[in-house]
Formats: C-alpha cells, sequence, structure tokens
C-alpha cells in the first residue's frame, strides 16, 4: 500500500510541475530577470529500508519500496525567441524571448500522468480488497 | 492425529503470503512506470512450490531430534527480474498492461486461496463440533 502511495504522491507532483509550466508558459522575466524556463520531474526508485541482517533471509529483498522524485530540472533547450519591439523585454533587436514551453507537450505529460495516477489507484483498491478478504477468515 | 490438521491450510498460508508478496512486486512495478531504467520484477512461487511437494525426501540418519532430513526443499516465493518485456526508449521495461493483468489474476488467486482456507477451517470446526 504504501509503494502505491508514494507512486500517487509523486505523479500528484509531477502535474504540480506540469500545472506551473502551464501557467507560466507566457512569463517573459522570472525573479532571476530571465525569462522562465520549463521544468522536467525526474523520478527514481525508492530503496527499501531493510537491516542487513533481514536482506540476508528474506525474499522481501528484491521488493522495492515505490517511487520518488530525486530531482526538478530545467529544460536547457533553447528558448523561443518572438518579434515584438514594443514589449518591455524585448531586445535591441526586438525579439522576446519566451519559454521554452511547448503546450502541446505539456498536455500529453498530464495525460500521461494522470493515467498513471488511474493505474495506481487500481493497485490500492486491489490491496484493499484482498485486505478486506483476508478479514474473513475464520467467520 | 491432532498434529496433521493443519498441514493443508499450512499450505494455503505459504500460498497467500506469495500472493501478497506478488501484489507488493506488481505495486512496484506500477509505482516505477515513469522512472528512467528501472526493471520490473515478478514473483516465482507456483514452480518452487511443485518442485517441493513432488520431490522426494531422503531420511537421513537422525542423532538428535533437530536434524533435517536430506533433500528438504523449502517453499518460499523468490522475487525475479522480468526479462520478457521490451525496454523503452529510457530503459524502463514496465509492461502496464500486463502488470494490470498480473494484478487482477493475482486478486482473483488470492481471493480463492481465502475461500479454500476458510472451507478447510469450517472442516475442522465441523469435525470438533462432531458434524453438528
Amino acid at each position: 500500500m504504501d509503494i502505491s502511495a508514494s507512486a500517487l504522491t509523486a505523479q500528484r507532483f509531477r502535474m504540480d510541475v506540469i500545472a506551473e509550466n502551464i501557467a507560466n508558459a507566457q512569463t517573459t522575466r522570472t525573479a532571476s530577470g530571465q525569462p522562465y524556463r520549463r521544468k522536467i520531474t525526474l523520478m527514481g526508485q525508492r530503496e527499501p529500508q531493510i537491516p542487513f541482517s533481514e536482506r540476508l533471509k528474506s525474499a522481501r529483498q528484491a521488493v522495492g519500496n515505490g517511487v520518488r522524485v530525486t530531482a526538478v530540472i530545467e529544460d536547457e533547450s533553447p528558448l523561443n525567441p518572438v518579434y515584438d519591439p514594443n514589449h518591455p523585454d524585448a531586445d535591441e533587436n526586438g525579439y522576446v524571448q519566451m519559454p521554452n514551453v511547448n503546450t502541446v507537450v505539456e498536455m500529453i505529460d498530464m495525460m500521461s500522468a494522470t493515467r498513471s495516477y488511474e493505474a495506481n489507484v487500481t493497485v490500492v483498491n486491489a490491496f484493499k480488497n484482498m485486505a478486506m478478504k483476508a478479514l474473513e477468515i475464520g467467520r | 492425529m491432532i498434529k496433521g490438521i493443519f498441514t493443508h491450510s499450512d499450505y494455503l498460508e505459504k500460498a497467500l503470503d506469495a500472493s501478497w508478496l506478488r501484489n507488493e512486486v506488481i505495486s512496484n512495478n506500477i509505482a516505477n512506470v515513469d522512472t528512467p531504467n528501472f526493471k520490473s520484477s515478478a514473483v516465482k512461487f507456483e514452480s518452487i512450490f511443485n518442485e517441493a511437494i513432488t520431490s522426494k525426501k531422503i531420511n537421513a540418519k537422525k542423532t538428535n531430534p533437530r536434524h533435517l532430513d536430506f533433500g528438504k526443499k523449502s517453499i518460499e516465493p523468490v522475487v525475479v527480474k522480468r526479462n520478457d518485456t521490451a525496454n523503452r526508449m529510457d530503459g524502463n521495461n514496465v509492461d502496464i498492461e500486463s502488470e494490470q493483468i498480473d494484478l487482477v489474476k493475482n486478486v482473483i488467486y488470492y481471493n480463492t486461496l481465502i475461500e479454500k482456507y476458510k472451507a478447510e477451517t469450517d472442516r475442522i470446526r465441523a469435525a470438533i463440533n462432531e458434524g453438528k
């Protein structure tokens, strides 16, 4: 159950990052003065925390412990120059550097995150049903 | 006589534990569907169980009651890496559809085992109550 819970948390976090990307698709000036850059969520395996003695005798050693978000990195792909000389952030040639957020890509990512979330909800329900069934023993 | 009455349910218990472990492994696979370079795992149990109950035990000459017979295999599930699915571009080989199917199969298997276990306890209870 904890495994699926960690995945639900990670997918929700990914969803938050996607929402931030879409919300900032037109942001030309962030706190650092630079245009907004698309953020990418990196995921990694969460390693099981089992004492060494347990590891030796138990088959559980190979069962993972779910997933976690390891880092959020900025997409280093080039920004999107748009000709708009009246814009306050335009350079001397009249170009504004727009964020490298592609709304279509973000939408696809969002769908992927939603589906992964749903898959994990299915697993939680399966676990729940099994546990409830086990309670019927001896009734 | 009393010694043998739980033999059958002991086997069922082993299978139930293996099935629960399998569910954990499947849930870990599904949780890591977006993790680069993750390799999915599976639980091997039925073949181990079959081997253990069909293999012949050799009775050893024992000088201590705690000595074990030869060739007695333990019935424990083993987690193995899956290598029957294709790697994606990011090095991840989780096949989400096959994991979902395995999950459904495993839940049905678990529920079946629980029903068998319940039937077993009902039989023992009937014997205790002299069939009343």
